[in-house]
Formats: C-alpha cells, sequence, structure tokens
C-alpha cells in the first residue's frame, strides 16, 4: 500500500522538521570522516 | 559508499534512530548524497544501486521502520522522490508499504517531507502516520530543563 498525506505544519514542527535535516547533515560529516579514517 | 561510471563518490547510510517511544525502537534513518558536492550526471545506475542497496538492508531488518526526511532547499526533492518511487514500484510484490508525508507552509517556497518505507506485515500504514505526527507534536512541546 502506498499512501501520500499533506499537512500545514505548525512552527513548533518545522523547527522539529528543521532539527532533523540539521542532524542528518551533521551525521553525514560523521561518516565521510569514518570512512577517510578507516582508508589511511 | 560506491563509486558511479562518471567518478562520483556516493555515500549511503542508515543510522538506528534512539528513541523512548517503543514504537519507533526500529526506526532507521536513510541518507545518501554525493560527497564532493560534484555537477550531478544523469546516471540510471545511481537510482539502481541505492535501490539494492535498499533491499539487501531489508534483507537484514526485515522489521525496520526506514525514513528519510529532507527539504526542498536544494532542488534534488525529485530525483529524491522518483527514487523512492520506484524502489515502491519494484517492490510492490514484496509486501511493503510507503508512506510519504508532506509539509507545506502557506505562503512559504521551501517545503519538508518525510518518507516511510516498511514491510506491511510489521507496521500499519496509518498506524505509522499517526504515531509520526503524535511524536513530532511532542517534540515540538519538549522543553530541556
Amino acid at each position: 500500500m502506498k499512501q501520500t498525506i499533506t499537512i500545514t505544519p505548525n512552527s513548533k514542527t518545522v523547527a522539529t522538521l528543521q532539527k532533523m535535516i540539521s542532524l542528518k547533515k551533521e551525521y553525514r560529516e560523521i561518516v565521510v570522516a569514518k570512512v577517510k579514517a578507516s582508508k589511511k | 559508499m560506491f563509486i558511479t561510471k562518471h567518478g562520483l563518490n556516493y555515500y549511503v547510510a542508515f543510522k538506528k534512530m534512539e528513541f523512548e517511544n517503543n514504537y519507533f525502537q526500529n526506526l532507521y534513518s536513510i541518507d545518501f548524497w554525493e560527497v564532493d558536492n560534484k555537477k550531478f550526471t544523469k546516471d540510471n545506475a545511481i537510482e539502481a544501486t541505492i535501490i539494492e542497496i535498499i533491499f539487501d538492508f531489508f534483507k537484514v531488518f526485515p522489521n525496520v521502520l526506514l525514513h528519510y526526511v529532507c527539504d526542498s532547499m536544494d532542488n534534488k526533492q525529485n530525483f529524491r522522490t522518483k527514487l523512492f518511487d520506484n524502489w515502491y514500484n519494484k517492490s510492490i510484490n514484496e509486501g511493503f508499504s510507503k508512506l510519504d508525508i508532506n509539509y507545506e507552509i502557506p505562503n512559504e517556497t521551501i517545503k519538508y517531507k518525510l518518507e516511510f518505507i516498511f514491510k506491511s506485515e510489521f507496521y500499519d500504514l496509518n498506524e505509522v502516520g499517526e504515531k509520526t505526527n503524535s511524536q513530532l507534536e511532542e517534540f515540538s512541546s519538549y522543553k530541556p530543563n
């Protein structure tokens, strides 16, 4: 099954989503650093 | 990590999300990106490779709730949406469900998106949506001491 829903978020939910995206970007840097370290 | 025929270095990462909420105890995030931010070159093998990696992940961890979060800032949302839709179309007979939640703010150009993919035998589509919204509300109300 597949479902798509659209929500109008309040400002607090937007802040949570922004935080999730920010954490995702931080984790990218951690992953890249780990891979580079493993190649040395 | 994989390297494309055009020499681009792609990373695919899964991360277990730590929640006190038992419903999300097997929640993982998936992320993929081109590490050097080189100009995107159309290459169908990129999508095919990421799709295979997602299938392999579910072979090892069949009961996970896999999610992807993004905004529209980098103008790559069409590629991501198409990738996950194609993944779902290829998995149509394998008991998967897919939930897309679009967050649209009136008079704002930026949009946010949460996508979930999971095995239907472990999660109910409506319940995932309800639990996600209540969890986001809980985070929204959270005030650190």
